[in-house]
């Protein structure tokens, strides 16, 4: 193969930032990525930015010309100072995206969102009753003022996103959760699921590996909606999931996508384009890999942000995937090898199986080749 | 003629473009990007500035008669005032 080396860094524009507040949580989520043990509260809010510094870095982000920013969490609204973060760096002029479970949502949070509404909020729900409240976040008393939270934040003008995780504990639910979204919240959007539920990151302390479905009931329900159109069709009697014919059809945008050709650090926009700041003020590429950081806090962001693709290095990535026929099929990342492996070259078993129930899906059932 | 409030012109991968903020995203719930030009005009707009005054400040920094710069003038304040984000002072 014909090798060519670059004479200098590609342009880079920091354009999507994500400011995680705090990795603290009031639910307990046996599923979350990143919240980390309750003992361990007291050191984590000793070394969280102050509102001095996430305004200061808000502006920061403004200057080195970052236009999407997502405040996220932890949950950011457990953070005593939100509505003073929130407040001032809405006047940077960012497009502003919250995430939150909308348990926390109090007068005073809605009298500054009011004022400042985001042009988006993305909010997570659960479950659809108390009881699988009680079994997902710890709290089933988190339902109610989910429910209230979710009631207030309608009535901004912002643009509203559902997401949920789906594990053991309300997989059977999932249809319950879609039903309260649009019958009680009146929302008809599409709900977001993650993908594939990883493992802790960044020294999270989730159960996540205990409590995620097994590969192929997480394929299942990534091709629930698919499937049940074709049980509408056929009926549900003639329905069988194992004789089940799935093509792959490339949508028109995929294609042009492959055909350009552009530089990433890791296969995506992470550390080229998108860039998260972490509770204690490390860049990131992505929340989800903390591997790779610089120091935004101490050397300021645009340094960070222009020193990031130097901390970057990879081991030559490990012999099975290398030569996996199906790698089309799979999801995996180095952000995810490292969940689920602790190396970024290792093989991640939970995604092979993954990709392979798609493989089989895909194939009418009858292709399987041994993981 | 002024720029309401609430609009702010950030400069992001070398382009012009114009966020709303607070109240403003219940109209307009997206962002405008401006060409060299524009942009000129929207600096002078956000401190508020009259027909003449911006036609002034078009001739002076571009090589343009004066009636296609109040031509280019009227339609770039005809599409702010679409969007509601002129105000008369």
């Amino acid at each position: 193969m014909e090798e060519h080396l670059l004479t200098e860094m590609p342009k880079r524009y920091p354009i999507d930032g994500t400011f995680e507040l705090t990795v603290r949580c009031n639910l307990h989520c046996k599923m979350c990525l990143f919240r980390h043990d309750d003992s361990e509260n007291a050191e984590i809010i000793g070394k969280e930015l102050t509102t001095e510094q996430w305004i200061d870095m808000a502006k920061q982000a403004a200057e080195a010309g970052t236009l999407n920013l997502l405040i996220t969490g932890g949950e950011p609204m457990l953070r005593p100072d939100f509505c003073e973060i929130w407040e001032k760096i809405n006047q940077f002029g960012f497009f502003l995206q919250l995430y939150t479970n909308a348990t926390l949502v109090t007068p005073e949070v809605m009298a500054v969102l009011r004022k400042y509404p985001p042009h988006v909020i993305g909010i997570t729900v659960y479950g659809s009753t108390p009881e699988i409240y009680e079994k997902v976040t710890g709290c089933g008393e988190a339902f109610y003022k989910m429910c209230s939270g979710v009631q207030e934040l309608m009535t901004l003008p912002s643009a509203i996103q559902f997401r949920t995780t789906i594990i053991k504990d309300n997989f059977e639910d999932v249809r319950n959760i879609e039903n309260l979204i649009s019958e009680k919240f009146h929302w008809n959007g599409i709900v977001n699921e993650p993908r594939c539920v990883l493992p802790p990151v960044r020294g999270g302390a989730s159960k996540a590996c205990e409590v995620r479905l097994e590969p192929e009931d997480n394929v299942k329900l990534m091709f629930r909606r698919g499937i049940d159109y074709v049980k509408e069709q056929v009926g549900e009697r003639k329905f069988d999931i194992n004789n089940l014919e799935v093509r792959a059809v490339p949508r028109k945008k995929e294609e042009d996508k492959k055909s350009r050709f552009s530089f990433t650090l890791f296969g995506c926009d992470a550390g080229m384009k998108s860039y998260t700041i972490s509770w204690d003020g490390k860049l990131l590429g992505c929340q989800t890999l903390g591997d790779f950081q610089t120091d935004a806090l101490h050397d300021g962001l645009k340094k960070a942000w222009k020193d990031f693709p130097f901390t970057v290095k990879f081991p030559e990535l490990n012999e099975k995937c290398s030569n996996c026929s199906i790698a089309r099929y799979c999801e995996t990342c180095y952000a995810s090898r490292l969940a689920e492996t602790g190396s970024l070259n290792g093989w991640p078993e939970y995604q092979c199986r993954d990709a392979h129930e798609i493989a089989r899906l895909v194939n009418g059932g009858k292709f399987y080749e041994k993981v | 003629m002024k720029i309401k409030e609430n609009f702010i012109l950030r400069k992001i991968a070398g382009d012009d473009v114009v966020v709303p903020i607070g109240e403003n995203i219940a109209d307009f719930n997206g962002a405008i990007t401006l060409n060299e030009t524009a942009a000129l005009l929207w600096k002078e707009l956000e401190t508020g500035s009259t027909r003449e005054e911006l036609k002034a400040s078009l001739c002076k920094e571009y090589d343009v008669p004066e009636e296609k710069a109040y031509k280019d003038i009227d339609k770039f304040v005809n599409i702010l005032q679409e969007h509601g984000i002129l105000e008369e002072e």
